[in-house]
Parts: C-alpha cells; structure tokens; sequence
C-alpha cells in the first residue's frame, strides 16, 4: 500500500507501524494520541524571557533586571507545574490501562464466581440428598446394628434353642386351655412349645431379626414394642401374658407399666408369667447377669412378687428354677447349705400372679 | 575594487559583545587579505551606555589592522516613546510569540525601529554614497542603523544577522529586511534554519553559512603545569564551560549530576565547571566543581583533559565553546532544543543531543561506561567539521567567494536574440501553475534581452500588465511561437496557420471520464482538446511536456520528439511578509492538513473529505484547508460543502478557496502535511511548494505525481484502506523521526526545479528555436557588480 523511493525509509517497518497506530487508535479513547504530546509543549517557547534582551539599553537593564527575576521564577514555577502535569497524566494514562485490565480481570472473576457458585449449589443438592440418604441408613444401621448382636449374644450366652424349651416345659401346666401371649419371644422356643402342646399362641419382639427368625418356623409372632403392644390390646383379651427374661431390661418405671398392662389385658383368671435371672445366686446377680450388656439391673424376686401384688394381680407365687450343677458344697450344715445357695442356687426365677376372676 | 563597509551600531577594539568582536575579527582579517575595509558605526560606546549619547568623536580613524571606521553621531531619541515600547516588548507573556505574528503592533514597531539608536546622518551617508562600496555587510540583525539602513543600499546589501529565537526577531521590520537583503550570512547552519523557519524559504536561495571562526591556541608547556594543580586530580572529568546562569541550564545540568552521583554512587566521574557566574553545589561536594574564571592555559588544560564538554544552553547562535572543544577533539553533548548547537551536532556526529534532565543524567553514564576509543572517534569527526566551519581561514575563504565572487544563483546564458519568441495561450490566469510558468518564462526570457510577450484570448485583470489581447496578425510570421496547449480553444487554427518556428508546450488535459457526471459540457472540451492534439502533431517541429508523463502522451498522438521541460518553482516568489491573523489562527495548536489544488473533480477532494473524517478519529484536533482557485457556483464546490455537512465535519474544513500569494505563503508555513488524493496531474507544482516548506506531502500514486516527487515521494496506491491511511497520515504528523528522513530527502528534490535548474533547459530549447547564430556561456561574473 505504501510506495516510497526514499531510501532512508524501510515500507515494511512502516506499514508494521501505521498497524500499530490503527490498533491503538481502536483501543484507546479519542484524542488520546495526541494528548500526551501538548502539554509541555507551550511553556518552552516562554524560556526567551529569562535573561535581558541584550539590545536592551545599559540604563534600562537595571529597570527590567526585577521584572526579570520575578518573570524567571514565575517561568520556573509554571515549568514546575507543567512537568507536575505531564507525570500525573502519564500517572492517569497509566492507572487507566490498569484500571481497565483490573475491570477485566473483575468481570472475569465474576463470571468465575457465578459459575462456582451455581456449581456449588448443585453440589450442596447432592450432598444434602446424599446426607439424608446416609442418615437414613445410618439410622436403620444403628437400630439393626443391636439386632443381629443380640441374636448372636443370645446364641452363644443363653443357651441353645434345645435348652431353653427343655427347661420351659416347666411352665406348661400353668398355661392349659388358655391362649397365649409372650412378649419378647425372641428365638420362638416357647412359642414352639406351645405350639408342639396344640396351644395358641402369639408372640411379639422388637427385633426384626428374631421376628424373622420366628416366622421362618411359622409361628405366629409381630414385630413390636412390647408394652406399645399391651396398650394396644382391649382389657381382658389375653388368657396368659408371659415375658422371660424381659423384665431385667427394663427400667423400674417401665417394668411397672409393664405389670400394669398386663394386668389390665389378662381376662379374669388369666395368668402372667415373668421369668428372670435369680441374684440372690450371686455369680448370677453379681457377675453372670452382667454378661448381657443390655440388662439394667436384677430384679429381686420378693420384690417381684410384691410389685405383682402392688399392681392387683392375685396368688402371687415364685419359682426357682435352673439349680447350678457341681456343687462343692454339704447341704447338711446349714453354714455350707447357706454358700451353697449363695453361688450355686437356682440361677432363674419366675414369678406368676393370677387376675382376680371376677373384678375388684 | 571599492571598499567594503561593515554597518555595525557599536564598534570597538576592546568591545566584549558578541556581534562586535566577529565584526572586528571579519575586518581585520578582509584587510589582510588586502581588501578595502571602512566600517560604518555611531559615536556610542558600547551597550551598556545610553544609546542617545554620543561618546566617542564623530569622523573617520584608522586602525593598525589595516581598516578604517568612519562614525557617525547619533540623535537623542523620543524617550518615552521608547521606554514604553521596551516595557511592552519585554512584558510579554511567553508562549506569545508566533512566527509571521509581529509582537508590537505597527505605530509600536515603527517606533521601536526608529528610536533604537538614531543615527540619521549615518543614514543620509549610506544613501548618498551608496555607489561608493562595492557592497556592505549589516550586522546584527536589529537596531536603527540595521533596519532603516539597510533597504536604502539592498542591491548590495549583506546581512549577517547573529539571530537569536528572540522578540524582536519576529518585528515586521526584521522580517523586510531578509527579504530585502542580497545576500544573508550565517553563523552556523542552526542559525540558518532559524531564519528560513522565521521567514520563509525565500532566503534560502541567497543564504551562505559563513561560520565563524575560534582562535586555536597552540599547546604549550604551561598546560600540563596547570593541569597538575586541578583539585579532581586525575579522575575522568566532564567540563561544562561559559557564563553560569538558569538560561545557560547550568542548574538543570547540576541537577542530572547530582541524580547520577544517587544511582551511581561508586562512579569516579566529576563535573567541572569554569567561568563566571555562580551556582550552589551542596551536596557534591569531592564531586563536582566550580574553577570559576581560568586563564587560556587553564582552559585549554580543562578542553584537552576532559572527557567530553557539555553545553546544555538552549540561546545559543553559534557556541564558541562547542567549537573549541571540537578543535581540541573532544566530544560534545549539545541540547535539543537548540538549532543551532543541535544542528551543528548532528550534522557532523561528533557528540550527542539530550532533552530533559534525565536524558542528560544518562548522558553522563554513558559517557563514563563509553571506552577512549570511541569518545576519541566522536571528536574526530567533530575535529573534522569544526576545522571546516570553525576555522578562520575557511570562514574568510567563503566571505570572499560570498562578497567578491559569483555565489549567485541566477544563470546567466548569454543569448543573441534574432527574433522574438512570443507565448499564446487560451488564457492568462492569476496564481495557476500554466500562468505562472508562462509568466517566469516571460520574465526569463526578457532578463535575457529576448522580445517575448504573452498573447492570450482572455485577461485577468491582475495579470493584465503582463500580457496582450491576442487578435489576428499579431505576431510576425517571422517571429517564434511557444504554443501552451491545455484545452481545445479557437486559437488552435491560429497557431496551426502561423508559418514560423512553432513549440508546443503540453499542460496535460484532464480525461473526459472524470467530467461525465458533474460537468459535461467540460467534458466535450477536454475530448475536443485531445482530438485536436492529434491535429496538431504534424504542425509543430518541437514539442514539450512538463513532465515525461505527459511527454508521453504527446508521443502517443503523434509528437515523435517531444521533450520535457519541468516547470519552475523558485523560493523567491515567497519573499513577503506571512499574513499575521491567519498566521495566529493556524497556530493555535491543531493540525493543519493541506491541500492546494482547483476544486475539480479529478483532483479528488471528495475523498480527501472523506479520509480526513476518518483521520479525525486519530487526531480530533485538526482542520482540513483546502486552497485552491474556485467558483462557489459549480457544482462540484457545492458537492464539497454538503459532503462535509453530511460527514458532520464541517467546523473542520476550511474550504478556503482562493487566497492572496501572502496567505498562501502562510498555509503552507504552518502545514503539518500535504495530501493529494488527486487522480490525474500533469505535474503537480503544489508537491514541489510544500517541499520548499519542509512540509511532508502524502499523496496517492497516480500519473505524473510519482516522477514529480521522485525519490521523496511517500504515496500509497490504494485509496481503501481507509484505517491505515488515516494512521500513515496520524504518523507523518506526529512522528519526527519519519518526518526527519522525508524533509531531508524532500529538500534535495526541491532543488530540481528551481530557476537555476530549470532556466539553462529552457534557455537551450529557445536557443534551438531561434537560431543557429545564438551562443551560449556561462558568466564568470555577476551581472549584478555595480
């Protein structure tokens, strides 16, 4: 485009400058090219007046040589100002070019925020799902975590399934003729039992494990709360209420809603069976009873009776069951008969009160 | 020989100022050279005391150097008046002075001329014995017996002005006498391009840059004593010598040194200053000096020693201390800003230039890390050049050849005319380039003692002096014709029948095309004007175009030896006074884009507009001028003037149309740049003006433009790119180095076509018409020796 036989002048580096203007020119605001170059530019010319004309007369010298001194600094200061000038608009020019790169970068950072933010969100989302999920499962963990422990406890500390039917024969003659309701059945032995003896029966345990485990030998057994149970059945609908091993797990307060309960169900004349650890056996109440970590604490069997008593059930006996084998000690002496019966002693009882047959 | 006279106002042996030493120095040395030298001066003292007092006696003493002075008393001077003028002129706020501006207004100017130093006898003198002296030489450039003195004796006037960038060089009465003077001498060739920036390139033809001449001292033993005795001992050194004071920019130069010694604590380098004047140097102390005023010995001890001199003054015509350091080979550092320090440097390299104190502060460190060699090799080359310029022998050299021999310009072919050559032409115009050129070809040819008139068909009044209503029969059959075709006429028939030596002289004609749309009855006559060129072939035993563009035209329609002739463009036709108002108007700070041209289709001012919109976008702050001969009738002007209303640029163009010669001086004094968009010229004299105005032209390439502008040409060839056009534009204003490299070439292009150049063709081709009889020699001597 640009044609010049000047030998001095290189067209090529030319035309890379006229680029540079016109992309300048395009990026920066009008005017802007120009600016820079006037100012400063006045003020020089005025350096004339700093020194007395020489053609100015001898005479006259000392007239002007005032006005010239006061002229100078006048000059001087004005050249100070205009130097002041041109560094702070070199100043702005330059904090312009950062400020607009400083724009950039902040709209950039914007748009990055937005978008971290709107993924953040998302992320939130899923992690709330994910936490409810968690929780979920946590929560069933948690509550069928004791499940399996305890099916597992049972089984290695109780005794097999063999055992306890053989020694929960014991109880059958108590329960002839009359349907049946055990609550915490667990492992279904009596259940079975009962069932073997052509009885009715039904059961309830909190656990979801037993409850399988029952119903995988057809018995009839729901998954509840025991007392929740009780208070969901009418008065007088149940022939024989029996809980073994039940009451030692709970606390006093529960332990008397439960007789409360089971009183209000029994029909006149029913039955209620409660079978526990005996800690008047003291390996039992001091030491064995302990193996079960979900006991809270012996109940003692005359206080039993008395709370069977308390709460209106009638003929209120004990039984003691499962006497200690090998024992060293001479049943003769009553000093020997007394250890005796201090660690080798019946190590379960029962305790079973009737409802008075007609109301009281 | 009849003597020479010096017209000085003060005049003395013992005399300090500046003007008054080189003018005893020129006269002692004219005389012994066995010249004749009186020197004209007045009865006053010096210029310390009061120039209405005549202190010295009247009449004419001898000195022993071989000349005499002859002085005249001078006249006590309206006090008052002059006092008044003085505060005026030294009130004047800076920044107020603007070249072709006058500071004082006519009754002031006058007043001041008059009233500064009085010599009406020494005038009266000059007036009766001009005849006297073989020439005078006026120096300075002011003060009475200069101004009023001068235009009585300007045939054989020399003025050896001493300028300096100050008020008083901007009075009217100064600007005359440039124009006025026969001859100017300068100092140094930053004087000289102060003055052609001040008045115009009309003094360039006539200007000699003389020099002035430093005394060299031969070494002696007493040098090496006085160096031992320097307080700075033997570390590297840098001399700043002269008169201290804040013009001199002794203080801003302290100031880089001491901004140096900060961020070059471990340098040994020192600054020494020597001559009068104080200056405060705390802090620098062990660092820099002031010896204050030394003998010779001391002084040369201090230029051979140092490693470079600075000079930071910017009020300097000629620096004396410049030259000596030069004479001793060592380097100087000069300021920008000041032509005639700046230009002497960079004309001969022989140191370097700096602005502002932090180009002077890395000055000094770059002479300390520079090696011996090169600073060496710096001062050589200024050796060389101050030995040329600065050497007394060589400067008398160029006074004789200036004063005494044939400097001048003007060609002098002696021709023995046996007819007339006369010039027809449709029409004679006042300020288009065919008129011009006509007329000069008139003027040359009767500088010669040649019969030659101008016969035309139509006359316009302010040429009417120069030309004759052309009828039927008004030319000798016997008499020669030059025939400027330029557009079909009825004088074609004419000519064809004229039986005698007939040239025709080819203008160009526009092609019909560009005149189809807005003017079509042009448009006929420019086809008509091409046909009858066929015509016209066979009747015409020469043929001349001004351009080889045209040259070649005129050979495809049949002129088999058709020549070129350029056309004429002098500097002196500009030796008039700038036209003040519009000389402050277009120096109010914007960029002046130029154009000088008709306002004709061809001529594309259009798309000038056009792309000045576009430039605009670049440079918010310029003014298009569009100058050039116009009818605000036509069609096109009008197509003009709404273009630029649709552009919404209007405020910005200045369609000025016609204008005086003055006025035209004027825009082109104080354009930025040239641009021609133009589609078709036949040669394009408006290239070559601006050139005469260091004005760099930009223009597109189209048919004679680039053989006009030869090697200085910048053009483009293409008018689309309008975003690249505007920033070549943006940078052809605002670069100075671009716009250094093309006014130097431009200055030597212009030089092609001046009269000196262009009359000896011209003179050849009227030789060739009118006869074999005619000689031709080259003047050994100037017509112009009384």
């Amino acid at each position: 485009m640009i044609e010049t036989s000047n030998a001095q002048i290189d067209t090529t580096a030319l035309l890379q400058q006229v680029r540079d203007v016109v992309r300048r020119q395009q990026t920066e605001p009008p005017g802007f090219l120009e600016a820079g170059s006037q100012v400063g530019s006045r003020v020089a010319s005025g350096r004339k007046y700093n020194r007395i004309p020489s053609w100015l007369p001898g005479f006259l010298q000392p007239f002007f040589r005032n006005q010239g001194a006061i002229n100078r600094q006048l000059l001087h200061a004005v050249e100070q100002q205009q130097l002041q000038l041109q560094s702070l608009w070199h100043a702005v020019k330059c904090q312009n070019v950062r400020m607009s790169e400083l724009l950039a970068e902040v709209a950039a950072m914007e748009a990055q925020q937005r978008q971290l933010a709107t993924r953040l969100l998302e992320k939130l989302e899923t992690a709330g799902t994910a936490r409810a999920v968690l929780a979920e499962a946590a929560v069933e963990l948690h509550a069928h975590s004791l499940d399996a422990f305890y099916v597992a406890f049972e089984n290695q500390f109780r005794g097999t399934r063999a055992e306890i039917k053989e020694r929960q024969r014991v109880y059958l003659p108590y329960v002839v003729g009359r349907s049946v309701l055990d609550l915490g059945c667990g492992r279904g032995e009596w259940l079975e039992l009962l069932r073997e003896a052509g009885q009715t029966a039904s059961g309830v345990d909190a656990s979801g494990v037993m409850v399988a485990v029952c119903r995988e030998l057809g018995l009839d057994v729901q998954q509840a709360d025991a007392i929740v149970h009780l208070k969901s059945l009418p008065d007088a609908s149940v022939g024989v209420v029996t809980g073994f091993h039940i009451v030692e797990h709970l606390p006093f307060d529960v332990q008397l809603e439960l007789f409360v309960e089971t009183r209000r169900v029994l029909q006149p004349g029913g039955l209620a069976v409660f079978e526990s650890p005996n800690c008047q056996n003291i390996i039992v109440g001091a030491c064995n009873f302990y193996s079960d970590p979900t006991h809270v604490r012996p109940l003692f069997p005359g206080t039993a009776k008395f709370l069977l008593e308390r709460v209106g059930l009638v003929s209120v006996e004990i039984l003691y069951l499962s006497p200690a084998q090998g024992s060293p000690f001479n049943l003769s002496s009553p000093d020997s008969a007394q250890l005796h019966n201090w660690f080798f002693g019946p190590r379960d009882f029962a305790v079973i009160g009737a409802k008075p047959a007609v109301a009281t | 020989m009849k003597p020479l006279a010096i017209v000085i106002p003060w005049f003395g042996r013992d005399l300090k100022g500046g003007a008054e030493t080189q003018a005893w120095q020129i006269a002692s040395r004219l005389a012994q050279r066995s010249h004749e030298v009186e020197v004209l001066t007045t009865c006053c003292r010096s210029h310390n005391d009061d120039c209405g007092t005549n202190h010295l006696p009247a009449g004419v003493t001898r000195e022993v150097e071989g000349f005499s002075i002859r002085r005249f008393p001078v006249r006590r001077r309206r006090r008052r008046a002059f006092c008044r003028v003085c505060e005026h002129l030294h009130g004047l706020p800076s920044g107020a002075l603007k070249a072709g501006v006058s500071p004082l207004n006519a009754a002031d100017a006058a007043t001041f001329s008059h009233e500064f130093i009085k010599s009406t006898a020494l005038l009266d003198y000059l007036r009766d014995n001009m005849g006297a002296y073989h020439a005078f030489i006026f120096m300075p450039y002011l003060y009475g017996p200069v101004l009023n003195g001068l235009p009585l004796v300007a045939a054989k006037a020399w003025l050896q002005p001493c300028l300096h960038d100050e008020t008083c060089a901007y009075l009217p009465q100064v600007t005359a006498i440039f124009h006025q003077a026969k001859g100017i001498l300068f100092n140094s060739d930053g004087e000289f391009e102060l003055a052609v920036r001040l008045y115009g390139p009309a003094i360039i033809p006539k200007s000699v840059v003389v020099g002035e001449g430093v005394e060299v001292l031969e070494r002696t033993a007493g040098e090496t004593a006085a160096r031992a005795v320097f307080p700075f001992g033997d570390d590297p050194f840098i001399l700043c010598l002269g008169r201290k004071e804040c013009g001199k920019n002794s203080h801003m130069l302290l100031e880089a040194f001491r901004a140096f010694r900060k961020s070059n604590p471990v340098s040994r380098l020192k600054l020494v200053f020597a001559g009068t004047g104080s200056i405060p140097m705390d802090g620098l102390y062990e660092q820099a000096f002031d010896l204050g005023t030394v003998p010779e010995q001391a002084k040369l001890a201090l230029l051979d020693g140092c490693r470079a001199l600075f000079q930071p003054s910017e009020k300097e015509s000629f620096s004396r201390v410049m030259m000596e350091a030069w004479r001793r080979g060592r380097p100087v550092a000069a300021h920008r800003n000041c032509l005639a320090t700046a230009t002497a440097v960079r004309r001969c390299g022989g140191g370097w230039l700096a602005g502002d104190e932090t180009e002077w502060r890395a000055l000094f460190a770059s002479v300390e890390r520079a090696s011996d060699g090169d600073l060496d090799a710096t001062g050589a080359a200024g050796l060389t050049y101050a030995r040329d310029v600065a050497d007394w022998h060589k400067v008398m050299d160029r006074y004789e050849s200036a004063l005494f021999g044939a400097m001048n310009s003007r060609v002098h072919v002696v021709v023995e005319p046996k007819q007339a050559l006369h010039q027809v032409l449709p029409s004679l115009a006042y300020g288009d380039a065919i008129s011009n050129f006509v007329r000069w070809i008139r003027r040359t040819m009767q500088a010669q003692g040649i019969v030659s008139e101008i016969f035309v068909l139509h006359i316009d009044a302010r040429v009417a002096a120069e030309c004759r209503l052309f009828t039927p029969g008004c030319i000798d059959d016997s008499d020669a014709i030059l025939y400027h075709h330029a557009i079909g006429s009825e004088l074609t028939q004419h000519v064809i029948a004229h039986p005698g030596k007939k040239c025709l002289v080819y203008h160009n004609i526009t092609p019909a095309e560009f005149y189809e749309q807005s003017h079509p009855l042009i448009a006929e006559t420019c086809r008509q004007g091409r046909q009858e060129l066929r015509l016209l072939a066979p009747h015409f035993q020469v043929a001349i175009g001004v351009s080889a563009y045209n040259v070649e035209e005129l050979r495809e329609t049949g002129f088999a030896t058709a020549s070129v002739l350029p056309l004429c463009i002098d500097p002196d036709q500009w030796a008039m006074p700038l036209d003040p108002h519009l000389a402050d108007r277009l120096q109010a700070g914007q960029t002046n884009i130029l154009f000088v041209g008709r306002a004709v289709p061809h001529k594309k001012l259009d798309d000038l507009i056009r792309l000045f919109r576009r430039y605009l976008d670049f440079d918010p702050n310029a003014t298009l001028h569009l100058i050039g001969k116009t009818d605000p009738d036509d069609l096109y002007w009008r197509y003009l003037l709404h273009l630029a209303a649709t552009l919404n640029i209007h405020d910005k163009i200045n369609f000025a149309g016609s204008v005086t010669p003055a006025q035209l001086a004027t825009y082109y004094r104080f354009a930025h740049l040239f641009w021609s968009m133009s589609e078709h010229e036949g040669f394009c004299v408006p290239l070559i003006e601006a050139m005469w105005y260091d004005v760099p032209v930009l223009a597109y390439k189209s048919s004679a433009i680039p053989e006009t502008l030869g090697e200085a040409g910048m053009m483009f060839t293409t008018k689309e790119d309008e975003d690249h056009l505007a920033a070549l534009a943006w940078l052809l204003v605002h670069d100075s180095d671009l716009r250094r490299k093309l006014i130097a070439v431009q200055r030597q292009r212009r030089t092609h076509f001046t009269a000196s150049v262009v009359a000896p063709q011209l003179l050849a081709l009227v030789n060739s018409m009118i006869g074999p009889t005619v000689s031709t020699s080259q003047a050994g001597t100037s017509p112009l020796v009384a």
